[in-house]
Order: structure tokens, then sequence, then C-alpha cells
């Protein structure tokens, strides 16, 4: 989780006050511009060295003590906002001695550190990004030698990049989770790991999990994914291994798979963080059963857990203790009020010893990215926020002690982790976002003592902002990012007026960091439309995604990640207004082809495709439609696909070929009878395999808005309510709306229909079920049926949400739904509402973030304590008009 | 960090004042703060190992030492901070910062960080100290404030909260018998 300011540097401004030597710069301040690139100074002459920044890593100043004399200029920065995608502020000073010292340090309007030169030489440059803002620049005279010294302030280009890698990149396909993974529609800030050798033996054969079996952990739940790769891409099976306490409640939930050898490879853990049980599960069959660990068991009263597993650093000092119970250290990290710390697992989980500080807040901030171990055992967890520099804490005897490492060309992030990524040889890769948004990598192979020069990885694709950057490294040289990216500039959590696109982006080298392949792996889907706001539980509904994604490999070598999907197909799309994008369809994403992370496993590219997915086969008047997913293309264009059909199974014989660009095709001589279907792939390599086939069903009768409940907008699993088989009253199945004619004296009506599990007499006392929507206007509205003390009639209404300070959100009731709103005993709920009191709908309007909610009043009467018991995914509808339903 | 060569000026200056000095007379190295006694009475084993760490941040010193035990996940962990540099206050400033946020919020009007909410969740505690707060965590933290100085005890280990806030505390007041 995230805080707004840059806590650790609270006091800076305060010092700013006390600065101001007796040796103004001339002039004592400056504007820079786009018009007016350079901006220069003077100031001096120093006799006196100042030496606290030695101390603290920022220099004490104070007009009248002449040991800590400053130089203090105030610098204006009103540039294009285009600017930071290009552009950087680049403040040097020169002074004639060289043996002398000036220490240069730059901070933003609230005394925030972003950028400082101390290492000494000259000239001391510091650089920040391109972004309009009032700045103050402080020079430390550090060992001035009587000297003055000359600052320039110049907006010059940003360094150039190194060119993209060259040759066939690596490609990766989108797993969503389906309709049947209850939970699985709030993702935010999910996990994944993939146990390589599944402890299960059943869990892997033929073409199913071979790179093994992969865990999906987000919410509440932990989902275990079964992938066969018959098929491309492959056919996916989600199934709830949820341990059953961690079901409880949610913060920060984590999931991790220790795929290190030892005595228990394959162990899966699932952690919780907040709730009565605060506390690490783990599991050594594939999450068939679960153990707990010991946990706090009480509430917790910090924030942002992570959990990693490793081998042990036998070298250190002290040596680690003998380990029966498990081979790997395990460790739990997180931030604990004024420090952040790692405790140790010697026992594979179970229990942990205390937490070692890994730095105060004052040095870092709090909120960290992901613990990893090294094969050698040296243990990381990075940071976005160390004064001037992101960094990474190491620790390189298993846990005892700490010291933090900075990458000193990066700039502390505008609010998300870093992740690191170790390679087989311990070389560590180090993916962040940098303070300007841009997706950026460092490499370091000395335990993070020194990096390279950091990469701009996003720049190929003109990648302006970025957000939640994952690594994962395999072979030495072999690397991958992902991150949520977009290539259009500006400040993109402006809720209001930031308009882009994000996509779900991979940058993956081959070459230990020297180029990059920047891949698209979502590139006709967005992940977001709009703003994504990353500062934690002050943002509004622009939050959905939550605060990471996260990035593994399989046993093979390919990239496995998972990430949150806040602009699902079917409610969402690039046109959709911002207000659309509020889901977080848990999605797993996976390479399908190119180099893996593991040379051994690289496949010989280019080659014919892999066999499409076959979809269905729905039979009507007009024929049979067949229907099949794209599979991976092999490393060279699709050509076409080839069809098969056949009386009887295993019988097909060619019947069509269809260009690649479509993927489903319309057999008009199938109007009636039983056909078994089969499709193959096609490129300038050759066929691919055929994968499985399909066996013609009747299609579905199409669904009207005219009549019964309407259009069918979202399905919800059955039985996927909190505390299930009870609460089954709460228990929402799908939800549909309808346009139906009823009279000239209605003629606007729109009819919500919530079906849930059953509502029998007694109706749940204390509940609440609502559909919620977001009009063509943008605001949110709600419908919904109540209910108060047993017994009493449920009470029908609607209303609106409104955006309150501190960004929080509140459901505002506006008055009763129409009279004829019901329910029935079958669980059947009809909100019936004017369309005037929600937006002044009108046909052709489109609905989007329709979705639903029950909850439980918690407590007594009147404390305003809801507890959801259900919730849905959301879909949209298009408004068709009472009156177009007239007659039909 | 620097590597410029210091003047004679520049060390005729630095002796005149105080680079991330210690205050006179206190002990800064957390490994000298626990007898084994101590440790023995309250986790029933003999440390095996100590490991000491320090580090300067801003304008406060940070001395940790890991007490390990034969039983590893019983071992404790203790950290020092104290004041450094010409300021004086460092440490009760993050003391402050960290324990006392509302009052912040009073003159600043911005909202509560996540981070500064979970400090609003840790528990006062008396007896130990000038003033004392268990964090609840994974493995539970006491800190212990006295004058212008901090400690952080943590103890691993399978054990309820009562019964590890109660050895930290124990443990605490030992480690503060040994500041001034």
């Amino acid at each position: 989780m995230y805080n707004r300011l840059n806590r650790a540097l609270w006091f800076v401004p305060a010092l700013f006050v006390l600065a101001g030597s007796g040796l103004a710069s001339t002039p004592s301040s400056g504007a820079l511009t786009d018009a007016n690139p350079t901006v220069s100074y003077t100031a001096g002459p120093f006799v006196i060295p100042n030496l606290t920044d030695s101390v603290s890593g920022t220099p004490m100043c104070s007009a009248t003590i002449p040991a800590e004399q400053c130089d203090t200029f105030q610098l204006a920065v009103n540039v294009a906002s285009a600017d930071a995608s290009t552009k950087q502020i680049q403040v040097t000073i020169s002074f004639p001695i060289s043996a002398g010292e000036f220490d240069v340090f730059v901070f933003d309007a609230n005394g925030n550190l972003l950028a400082s030169d101390t290492a000494g030489g000259e000239p001391s440059v510091a650089t920040i990004p391109a972004v309009t803002g009032a700045y103050t620049v402080v020079v430390d005279p550090w060992d001035p030698l009587g000297q003055s010294f000359n600052g320039v302030v110049a907006l010059v280009p940003l360094p150039a990049q190194p060119p993209p890698a060259t040759g066939i990149p690596p490609r990766y396909q989108v797993y969503p989770a389906p309709a049947s993974a209850g939970g699985a529609e709030s993702s935010g800030e999910p996990s994944i790991g993939v146990d390589w050798n599944p402890n299960v033996a059943s869990l892997k054969y033929g073409t199913v999990n071979q790179g093994g079996v992969a865990f999906f952990t987000s919410n509440l739940h932990e989902f275990r994914l079964r992938l066969d790769d018959c098929s491309s891409p492959a056919a996916t099976t989600w199934t709830d291994v949820t341990s059953p306490v961690e079901t409880i409640n949610t913060l920060d939930p984590i999931g991790l798979c220790d795929h290190f050898g030892g005595s228990h490879p394959g162990r899966v853990f699932q952690s919780q963080l907040a709730g009565a049980t605060s506390l690490v599960a783990f599991s050594d069959d594939d999450g068939n059963s679960w153990l707990q660990s010991q946990g706090s068991g009480q509430p917790a009263g910090v924030d942002h857990e992570t959990v990693g597993s490793g081998p042990y650093n036998t070298a250190a000092t002290p040596p680690p203790p003998p380990h029966p119970a498990y081979n790997n250290a395990v460790y739990y990290c997180s931030q604990d009020i004024a420090t952040a710390f790692c405790a140790r697992s010697d026992d594979g989980g179970l229990t942990f010893g205390p937490g070692v500080a890994m730095y105060n807040l004052t040095q870092c901030t709090g909120i960290h990215g992901h613990v990893k171990v090294a094969p050698d055992g040296t243990v990381y967890v990075p940071n976005r926020g160390c004064g001037a520099n992101q960094a990474v804490a190491v620790s390189a005897d298993n846990g005892l002690t700490w010291s933090v490492r900075p990458i000193p060309d990066s700039t502390p992030a505008i609010g998300n982790d870093p992740s690191i990524g170790l390679a087989s040889d311990g070389t560590a890769y180090f993916g962040y976002q940098d303070g300007s948004g841009a997706a950026k990598m460092a490499v370091s192979h000395d335990q993070g003592n020194t990096w390279s020069p950091s990469v701009n990885v996003g720049a190929a694709l003109s990648i302006a902002g970025s957000v939640f950057p994952a690594v994962v490294a395999g072979d030495p040289d072999r690397a991958a990012m992902f991150f949520l990216g977009s290539p259009t500039p500006g400040n993109f959590q402006d809720t209001a007026n930031y308009k882009g696109i994000w996509h779900a982006y991979l940058a993956t080298t081959y070459d230990g960091g020297a180029n990059y392949f920047l891949v698209d792996a979502t590139p006709t889907d967005p992940v977001q439309v709009g703003s994504i706001c990353i500062m934690g539980t002050t943002c509004g509904a622009d939050r959905n995604l939550l605060d990471f994604n996260d990035l593994t490999i399989d046993a093979q070598g390919r990239v496995v990640g998972a990430f949150a999907d806040g602009c699902v197909v079917g409610s969402c799309d690039a046109s959709s207004p911002n207000t659309a994008s509020r889901s977080a369809l848990g999605t797993a994403l996976r390479q399908s082809g190119g180099r893996r992370m593991f040379a051994a496993f690289d496949p010989v590219e280019p080659a014919a495709p892999a066999a499409p997915l076959i979809g269905s086969a729905l039979q009507s008047s007009t024929g049979t439609l067949v229907s099949w997913s794209a599979p991976d293309n092999g490393g060279a264009a699709l050509k076409d696909y080839v069809v098969y059909r056949g009386l009887t199974s295993g019988s097909e014989k060619q019947i069509a070929t269809v260009n690649a660009s479509r993927t489903s095709y319309l057999d008009s001589s199938a109007k009636t009878g039983t056909y078994y279907y089969r499709v193959a792939a096609v490129n300038k390599y050759g066929s691919s395999s055929l994968c499985g086939e399909v066996v013609s069903v009747p299609a579905p009768p199409p669904q009207s808005a005219c009549t019964g409940s309407g259009i069918t907008v979202v399905q919800d699993p059955t039985g996927d309510q909190t505390g299930a088989p009870a609460n089954s009253q709460l228990d929402i199945q799908w939800m549909a709306i309808s346009e139906k004619f009823v009279s000239t004296a209605t003629p606007n009506q729109l009819t919500f229909t919530m079906k849930v599990a059953n509502l029998a007499s007694p109706v749940q006392p204390n509940a609440l079920w609502t559909i919620f929507f977001t009009a063509p206007n943008g605001t949110a509205y709600f419908v919904d049926m109540s209910t108060s003390g047993t017994g009493t009639a449920p009470v029908f209404q609607y209303g609106h949400i409104a955006t309150v300070a501190g960004g929080t959100t509140q459901q505002t009731t506006d008055g009763s739904a129409d009279p004829s709103s019901t329910f029935s005993a079958d669980g059947t709920i009809t909100l019936v509402i004017d369309d005037s009191l929600v937006g002044g709908l009108q046909a052709g309007d489109t609905l989007v973030n329709i979705n639903g909610k029950t909850q439980l009043l918690v407590g007594a009467d009147g404390t305003g304590l809801l507890e959801t018991i259900d919730s849905t995914s959301s879909g949209r509808y298009i408004l068709v008009g009472n009156a177009y339903c007239a007659g039909k | 960090m620097h590597t410029a060569l210091v003047s004679n000026t520049v060390l005729l200056v630095a002796a005149s004042i105080i680079i991330a000095a210690p205050v006179k007379g206190v002990p800064t190295d957390a490994c000298t703060l626990l007898s084994r006694a101590s440790i023995r009475t309250q986790t029933g084993e003999q440390v095996a190992s100590t490991k000491a760490t320090s580090r300067a941040s801003r304008d406060v010193l940070q001395s940790q030492c890991f007490y390990a035990l034969p039983t590893f996940t019983n071992s404790v962990s203790v950290t020092l901070i104290s004041p450094a540099g010409a300021s004086r206050d460092g440490a009760r400033k993050m003391w402050e910062r960290w324990f006392h946020p509302a009052e912040d919020h009073k003159s600043d009007g911005q909202p509560a960080s996540e981070e500064e909410e979970a400090a609003g969740k840790a528990s006062p505690v008396t007896g130990v100290g000038d003033e004392a707060f268990w964090v609840r965590s994974f493995v539970g933290t006491l800190y212990v404030r006295k004058g212008n100085r901090f400690l952080r005890i943590s103890l691993g280990g399978k054990m309820n909260d009562q019964e590890r806030q109660a050895r930290a505390k124990a443990l605490a007041a030992s480690a503060l018998r040994r500041l001034p």
C-alpha cells in the first residue's frame, strides 16, 4: 500500500526555512521553460566546509552556523507535458579547482529529494524529470577550497537508449478467469507461482502442465491453473483450492510457490495480512490440503507483506543452523511503523524468527516490493524510494543483517514498488517505474553494489506512463519485465482528464540487459482505460487494480504473469469512458512462443504454428458456426485456418480454408444433424497439428430486451457467496436488463433483474441486494432491495454514488424505485426505475460497469457496517428504448 | 561517497563539529544492551552468537543486534535508534512522526496515509520506558522510548501475542537499565 507523501523526507522543508547562507546565489531564482531552456547562476566564494550530508544523506543548512552553510536556488519549471518522455532537467555545478567538492541536491515543492550528486569530482550533476513544478536546488560546499561555483540548469534530451533487440520476439497469450472461478472478478494485486514439478503426480501428464502447475492468488482465493498445451492458447481450468483459514478476511494477499529443490519442492504459500488470523498457510500437495503457519493470532497493525523463499547462503557468517524440516529459507517481510523488517523461517514457514529491521523509515519508504532469494542465498527486497534513488535491501547472511544499495541513476517512483528478478548466477535485474513514470531496468552482477545504467524499456513503443513493474530472470543473460503501460503522456492519476489506454507489456532481454524486446501482450484488449491511481487508500474508484502485478517462470522457462484486468471485454473497450474501466478480473499471462528464460528450452523458430484451441460449433437455421482461438504463430505470420468436418468423431475431412484474419467459420451446409469439427492453422512453414474436436450443438435462443428478463448482462457462479452453503439468499446467479413496453403512460422504464439462489420466506433480514451501473453522464447509480428486521417487507430504492472528501465514495439514496418493483420466492428481484431518475437515459445510451453486490448488516442496527456476501463481475447494456419494444 | 581529499581546514572544522557522533556516554552497540542472563530468562536458551550492524541515516544512528539462539526461531532482534549529528532530536522526531501521526495531520490537513493509519493501530504499553507501543505483526514488535532514544525489540517463535509482548517488555526493561 502507498502513502501520498514521501514521509521519509517530511522535515526537509523545515530545513529550507533555515537555509540561505550568507552567500546566496546570484540570481537567487530562475525560470526554466521550453523557450528558455537554460538558467545559470553563481554563488560563493565558500570557505568553510559543510560536512553534514555525510551523516544523513542530505545537508543541514543554517544561515547562522558557519559549518552548515548551503546555497539555495529556487527553480520554477514550466514545460510541455510531452517533455517528460523526451527530455530531462540537468543541474550542473562546476568550479575551477577540481580537487574541491560541491554536492548538489534537488528537492520538489514538498521537500522530497529528487536527485543528488555527492560522489565528488567536478562537475557535480543531478538530473530530474522534465516536469512542470517548483524545485529547490541546494548546493553543499563539502570541500569548497575557497571557491565559488557556477550553476547551470538546462533542459536537455534524455540519453540515447540502446536499440531494441532484433530477431523473433517472444509472444504471449492471456487467460482471463472464467465465470466459474468465483471471486476472481475481484483480483486486484494478484500473485502467481508455479510448482515446477507437481507434487501431485496426476497434475502433470501428456501435454498437461509440462512447465508445472500454476497458482493464482488474489483476494480471498487461491486458484490452481491446469494448462493443457495440446492447443494454443492452452486449454485452461481454474480450480479454487483456497486454504480454509485464508477465507476470512483479506489485505495484501500474497501467493508464492517455492520451486527450488529440496526436501519439500513445490510448497505453495498463501498469505493474508488482515483479519482475525493474520497468517500464512502452505500446502505440499498443490493445494489439496493446507497447514497453518504461526501467524500473529491478532489483527495486524502493519501493512504490506511479502513472502519469499530460496536457498540458504551456506558461506554466511554465522552459517545457517541445521534445518532438517525444510531445505530452504522462507522470509516474511513487512512494513512495521518505524522500520521495515524481515523474519526468517527454518521450518518451511511453520514458525518464524524475530523481525529484523531492514531500514528505518527516514532512510527508505516503509512500503517495499516483493522479497526474492537468489540461488546463492542472497536475499533482496526492492524499495521505490531511498533518498534520491530507488534501492534494494540486501542480506548476504540469511536475513540477520541488511544493507541498502541504491540504483544510482534511478529516481524515486511515482508510487509503485520496484521488482527484482534473480538469474541462475545471481545476476540481479531491477525493474522500476521512475519518477517520470517511465519503465526502466538496471542490472547488477555484484549483489546490488553497482548497477548498469538504467534502460528505458518502454521507449521502443513510446510508453510514457507505466505501473506495476514485475521482473523475473532465468539464465544469467535473460530477464523479463512485465508492466502496464500507456503511450499517453501526462499525469496518469488525473481521474478527470487522463485519457490514456493501458496495455500489458513485456520487455525481455536475452543479452544481459543490453537490448530489449518490447511486446504488447494485449494489443486488442486494453487492461485499463483512463486513469490508474496508485496512491493507496486515498484513491477514488480508479484504484480498481490495487497495487501490483506478478511475474514468474515455469520449469521450461516460460514467462507466466498475473494481473487484474480493469477493462473487461463485454463491458469495456478502448472507446469506453473511464468509468467503464473499474473491473479487476483475474487474468493470467503466459509465454506462448519465442525464446524462453532458459535457453535449454528454446523452441526452434520460425516453425509451423501451434494447434488452435477449438471453441464451439453452434447450429441454427443458417448452419453451424464453428469458432476457435488464434494460436501462437510459431514466429511467422499465420496465413490460413483449415476446417475439418466429419459425421463421426475422428472422421473429419477438410471442408474449408479460412483467412487467418478470422477465427470462425459458418458451415452453411450443416443446418441439421450432428457434425464433428477440427481446425488447423497454417503459416509459411507448415500446418499445425490438430488438437481436439468439437461437436455441433443447438445454438441458444437469442435474448431480447423486450421479453422476459431481457438481456443477461452478468453471470455469477452459484455457491460462491461468503459462508456458502449458508447465505444462499445472497448468492447472486445472474443479472439482466429489460425495456418491456408497458404503456404510453410509462414510456421510459428500465427493469433490472437480479437472480439469487432463493428468497423463500422469511427473507433474510438486515440485508441489501444492489445493482450498480454507470450512466453516460459519468455518474454511478444503483438500485437496490433492502430488508431491516425479520418479517418486515423489503424496500426498493435507487440512488447514486458520490465522491466525498479524501477521494472516498459514498452511496446516497435518492428515492424509492417504481412501485412495480418486486421479488419472488424463487430468488428473482425485479427493480424498476424511470430512466429520468438515473441520468436521463435514452435509446442508444450505454450503461457500463453494471455489477451486483449483496451485503449483510454487521452488528447492531444503525452501525452502518456492511459485510459483502457476494459480488459479481461487470457487464454493459445498450438501451433500445421502451418504444422499440412496443408490440414485441 | 566522497572521494575528494579533505584539506587541513576541513579536518580542523570537522574536529569542531559533531558528525554522526552518538551522545557521549550512551552505548550505541545494541549487542551490549541485553545480557545473556536476561535472554536466557525470557527464552530459556543460551545465546549462541550475536551479530551487530549499525548505520547512520539522516540524523539518527541505528544499531541493531541479532541475538541468535540454538533454536533459531526463538532468536531476538534488538534495535537502538539514537540521535546523531547536531540536531540531537532525530530519533525523537521519528518516534513522534510514527506513533503520534494524528497530531501531524491536525496541522497539515492531509489525509492519513496507509502507513500512518497502520501506526495508529499500535497499542500503548505501560510500565516500561517513557512511552511504549506494541505493534502487532506477523512476529510482533515492541517499541520503547526513553528520552530521545528508542528501542525496537522483536522475538521470534510460536507463542501467543500476550506472551510475546510480556517477554519483549521484560527484555526492554533489562535493556533500558543499561541506558542512562
